[in-house]
């Protein structure tokens, strides 16, 4: 399993060196007026280091019919998908931590701060179960297909803020003010071990089909 | 045959898929034997043979490879089993050498020094990447690889398909020191029949998704023979017996599958100078049992 772990490792860590180096440059650059937009684009970024590394990754083992190849060899289903469910956590909690340790740098309200901190593990949140149901979707319909399927559902999510627009204009900023409330008052105590059991659900269902 | 143990049986395997079933498949392999399994495109020796890797899950029937069944214990089977198939797949940007780190990392009994031998002998280059290699190198390479964690058994699923005859008969040479000098068994599915001619010790037949014909293949060489005879040299029930009946300007033939018995009936014939026995190879015996009469 570890040597499928540093197969796909590269993948990660290519991406994190990127995004690392880049929030840390912009984080000098931009500095404590700018940290608002910089916590966005970092969780927009967070999400980024997730879906590429594991598309790209899901690519190049269908072009080498990779998965055929490793049929062949004495490993379990169970530790491919492991090996794959394990680097996106790691790397989600890694990078996670990293910004937050990054943004601490800021002078801002302890209020602010936990919405920043509620943001970033929020966008991991979302991150780990993109990961999660593009895995069960690949191994379901394969690359290809699924490529397709997530592909159409970026251009629909183009969409949104169309949506938002037409049936949310005259409330936008309650719409917005909903959502900062909910960040400001996830308990993530309590929310963290409910994460970490829906996606490790998700990733026996991915066994399963892996299987 | 002697009464070595089986490393392989299956007992009444199915599989389903549209437009084809693999109906009751059943065999044994003793240790220490080459089987050739044989038969046209698509009549489901690959889908025997991914069966036993745990590559395809059955419908139903019993599978037993070194005693334990590949659908609950495909990692213990696999880490004995060299599996080589029609195609050979490995990550295309990386190199002979890393390719080989990766393989070895999942083996008990993988032997760096075998590997690296083999690569010598086989003439790979360990900084080539695996894309850059030929058809016939890739085989050789696959080959390299599923030798040197010391199988017990070797599965190759058309492993000749596509190579020169050089490298064709190379492989087929290497399976059989492997097979009568360290007492591997070896599974080798090709519609060559050529290839299993010169390598096996028994042949099993598989058409249409069910195995007609299993036989060691000195006996099965020795009881199918072509019978050419004059008109009345025969009696009508030995001509019935005959499949690929042929009349032509200077007689009549047809093939026997039970020349032994025949033998002594024939004597007299072939004595006279109007029977005559022609061997047949597999190629004829294949022929015989797909189309019949």
């Amino acid at each position: 399993m570890l040597s499928i772990v540093k197969k796909n490792m590269s993948y990660f860590i290519g991406y994190c060196g990127v995004i690392f180096t880049l929030t840390a440059i912009l984080t000098l650059i931009l500095g404590n007026e700018n940290a608002v937009p910089l916590v966005m684009i970092s969780g927009v970024l967070l999400f980024m280091l997730v879906f590429g590394p594991v598309f790209f990754n899901e690519q190049y083992e269908e072009k080498h019919k990779a998965y055929y190849f490793l049929d062949t060899l004495p490993v379990k289903a169970s530790e491919i998908v492991l090996a794959k469910f394990g680097l996106v956590l790691v790397t989600v909690v890694a990078t996670a931590g990293y910004l937050l340790l990054l943004f601490s740098v800021f002078k801002i309200a302890p209020d602010d701060w936990a919405l920043i901190r509620s943001y970033i593990l929020m966008s991991g949140v979302v991150s780990l179960f993109f990961a999660a149901l593009s895995y069960i979707g690949i191994f379901s319909l394969g690359y290809t297909k699924f490529a397709i399927i997530v592909m159409s559902f970026f251009v629909l999510l183009g969409f949104v803020p169309i949506f938002i627009m037409k049936f949310y204009r005259d409330n936008l900023d309650v719409l917005i003010e909903n959502i900062l409330t909910f960040l400001r008052n996830v308990n993530w105590l309590a929310a963290i071990p409910l994460v970490l059991i829906g996606y490790f659900s998700l990733m026996f269902i991915a066994i399963k089909i892996k299987e | 045959m002697d009464n070595k143990e089986n490393i392989l049986e299956l007992q009444n395997v199915q599989k389903r898929y549209k437009g084809f079933v693999l109906d009751g498949i059943s065999l044994s392999l003793p240790q220490g034997y080459i089987l050739g399994l044989i038969g046209p495109n698509g009549a489901g020796k690959t889908t025997t043979i991914k069966i036993l890797m745990n590559m395809v899950k059955r419908n139903g029937g019993e599978v037993q490879v070194f005693g334990l069944d590949p659908q609950k214990s495909a990692k213990q089977i696999k880490n004995k089993v060299a599996y080589l198939g029609e195609e050979q797949y490995f990550y295309g940007n990386k190199t002979v050498a890393w390719t080989g780190n990766f393989v070895r990392s999942f083996y008990d009994n993988w032997d760096t020094n075998t590997f690296q031998s083999l690569l010598t002998n086989f003439e790979i280059s360990r900084t080539k990447k695996t894309r850059e290699l030929s058809k016939g190198m890739k085989v050789r390479f696959s080959l390299a690889l599923a030798l040197s964690h010391n199988p017990d058994l070797l599965i190759l699923d058309e492993p000749t398909a596509g190579l020169d005859p050089v490298i064709r008969r190379e492989v087929l040479e290497l399976l059989r020191k492997k097979s009568k000098n360290e007492g591997k068994s070896v599974i080798i599915s090709s519609h060559i029949t050529d290839d299993i001619m010169r390598t096996a010790d028994l042949v099993a037949f598989l058409i249409q998704g069910k195995i007609v014909l299993v036989s060691e293949k000195d006996e099965l060489l020795s009881n199918w023979k072509r019978i050419h005879y004059k008109k009345g040299a025969l009696s009508s029930d030995i001509v019935n017996s005959l499949t690929r009946r042929k009349d032509h300007a200077f007689g009549s033939s047809g093939v026997t599958d039970r020349y032994l018995e025949l033998k002594d009936l024939l004597v007299q014939g072939i004595t006279e100078g109007v029977v005559k026995i022609e061997n047949v190879n597999l190629d004829d015996i294949l022929i015989s049992l797909v189309k019949g009469v």
